[in-house]
């Protein structure tokens, strides 16, 4: 790895809701907060004008119409985000090959390599936001440092439209004072941790004797202390070099909480079938189902089932799902429901040996060859007919290609 | 935006090397002129490629969606402004 790396930060502004104001012009420059299709919701994002008022990603709709009256509620197009966002990686693709998505609106630049073609890294970030902005009516801000998580912090330091340099004879000073929860993994409970410690600054943090740190955070406290230094070595991981997936998985926030054994099998049932398509997509089986449970006062656990052979098939998946669901004692109606396939192997195209496995996998095929063609669910299973299927949410570990691809309605 | 999903008739100018562009359109018995595209976007219903416009005439805001497959127009939604 270079010794003096050049990363870029690009963060997008308000994303879906800026995205939002260009497609309703009559939106702009209005205070916009974008919700989910489903009866209960909370805001996904909401743009400047909102956050003004105090509104904040994750707020109910009921306390985010207190804070701002005025607030006109979108409800998000997932299918629109994803396709701009596939569309600007496209255009950062152009001015290095090291681009690594960090979210739907996030990504991280390696242009060390960039600069003989482009010019200064000030330069390639003014074009990529220039590019962005004439192409959508979108902004961004930009983070420059010598590694991800000094540009991660530096594209925090201005919003939006930024542009913020941290080069690295200023790193030392930008660290020194600097609230040890404005670095990027450094969440709340670590934060409270640390404070037991009296570390409260990034300064404080990298002078802590390292020793105690490991005793206190396994191998996480080194980490902890060179983020304190403003130090990080993770490089730019491109799609096609990251680490294979470890799980498959779809989980659902029900309209409405659920007590019925046989409605939330209804629901397995569908999740079953989404993940078990995306999974047969991507050539993957998994050994172990796992199914996750979250009641309406946020108690959420999941419970597990292995198996003797992996599987992607639907059914299957699904039956496991249900022998674990009839082996729990749900105390409260459900919430949110979750299924999920682990210890995964990639497996090549091949028909299996016995005739009932091997009708069930020709089935299955031939289900999705017609969704393939005509959409998701056009061709399902009884229990389903009639029902709103299909994933619903942006998962924050998506990306433009591969497994982790999901298209979201 | 109050959903629809109608089919109509759309007149639009298919340039080389340029995005398809919707120029007007009948609704309702009615002919809109396209004053401008505010956003596009793709999508794919299985193996077919929609194009999606949102644009507006001198008084409101239409989501237009071509269809690649069947080269169908339907008016997906409208949002009086």
């Amino acid at each position: 790895m270079p010794e003096n790396r050049i990363i870029l930060h690009i963060d997008m502004n308000a994303f879906f809701a800026s995205v939002e104001q260009q497609s309703n012009p009559a939106l702009q420059g209005k205070p916009v907060a974008v919700i989910g299709a489903a009866k209960r919701t909370i805001i996904t994002t909401c743009s400047y004008e909102a956050r003004a008022f105090g509104v904040k990603t994750g707020m109910n709709t009921w306390e985010a119409r207190q804070k701002c009256p005025q607030l006109i509620f979108v409800v998000g197009n997932n299918k629109k985000y994803s396709y701009t966002s596939k569309q600007i990686i496209g255009i950062m693709r152009e001015y290095t090959p090291l681009v690594e998505v960090f979210s739907i609106d996030e990504a991280f630049l390696d242009v060390t390599g960039s600069l003989s073609l482009f010019g200064s890294p000030e330069n390639i970030a003014n074009l990529i936001k220039e590019r962005i902005r004439e192409r959508f009516g979108l902004t961004c801000s930009v983070g420059i440092a010598p590694n991800k998580l000094l540009a991660k912090l530096a594209s925090e330091m201005q919003k939006p439209d930024g542009l913020t340099v941290i080069a690295p004879d200023q790193v030392a000073r930008v660290m020194e004072r600097l609230p040890i929860g404005e670095l990027c993994g450094i969440g709340a409970k670590t934060q409270q941790q640390l404070a037991k410690f009296g570390i409260r600054t990034c300064g404080e943090l990298a002078r802590f004797p390292v020793e105690i740190l490991r005793k206190s955070f396994g191998v996480t406290g080194e980490r902890l202390h060179y983020m304190g230094l403003g130090v990080d070595d993770a490089p730019v991981v491109p799609e096609e070099e990251a680490e294979e997936v470890k799980s498959v998985g779809h989980s659902t926030t029900l309209d409405a909480d659920l007590a019925g054994r046989s409605e939330i099998r209804a629901v397995l049932l569908q999740l079953s079938e989404m993940v078990g398509r995306r999974a047969r997509k991507h050539r993957v089986a998994g050994r172990t189902v796992t199914l996750t449970v979250r009641y309406p006062d946020f108690t959420t656990f999941s419970r597990q089932a292995s198996r003797s052979t992996p599987t992607n098939n639907s059914d299957e998946i699904y039956r496991d799902a249900v022998q674990i669901l009839d082996q729990l004692e749900l105390t409260q109606p459900v919430r949110l429901l979750g299924v999920r396939i682990t210890n995964l192997s990639h497996q090549a195209e091949q028909l299996p040996l016995f005739d009932q496995e091997r009708k069930k996998a020709l089935v299955a095929s031939a289900m999705d060859h017609v969704n393939d063609r005509f959409g998701d669910f056009s061709v399902t299973f009884g229990t389903l007919l009639g029902k709103e299927c299909g994933a619903k949410v942006i998962s924050p570990a998506w990306k433009p290609e591969g497994v982790r691809n999901v298209d979201a309605d | 935006m109050q959903r629809l999903c109608e089919s109509i008739r759309v007149a639009a100018i298919f340039a080389p090397g340029a995005r398809l562009q919707p120029v007007w359109f009948e609704w309702r018995r009615q002919k809109h002129a396209v004053t401008r595209i505010c956003y596009f976007w793709k999508d794919t219903l299985g193996g077919a490629a929609r194009l999606h416009f949102a644009v507006c005439d001198d008084r409101n805001l239409y989501e237009l969606r071509y269809d690649t497959s069947d080269q169908n127009w339907t008016l997906v939604g409208v949002e009086e402004q």
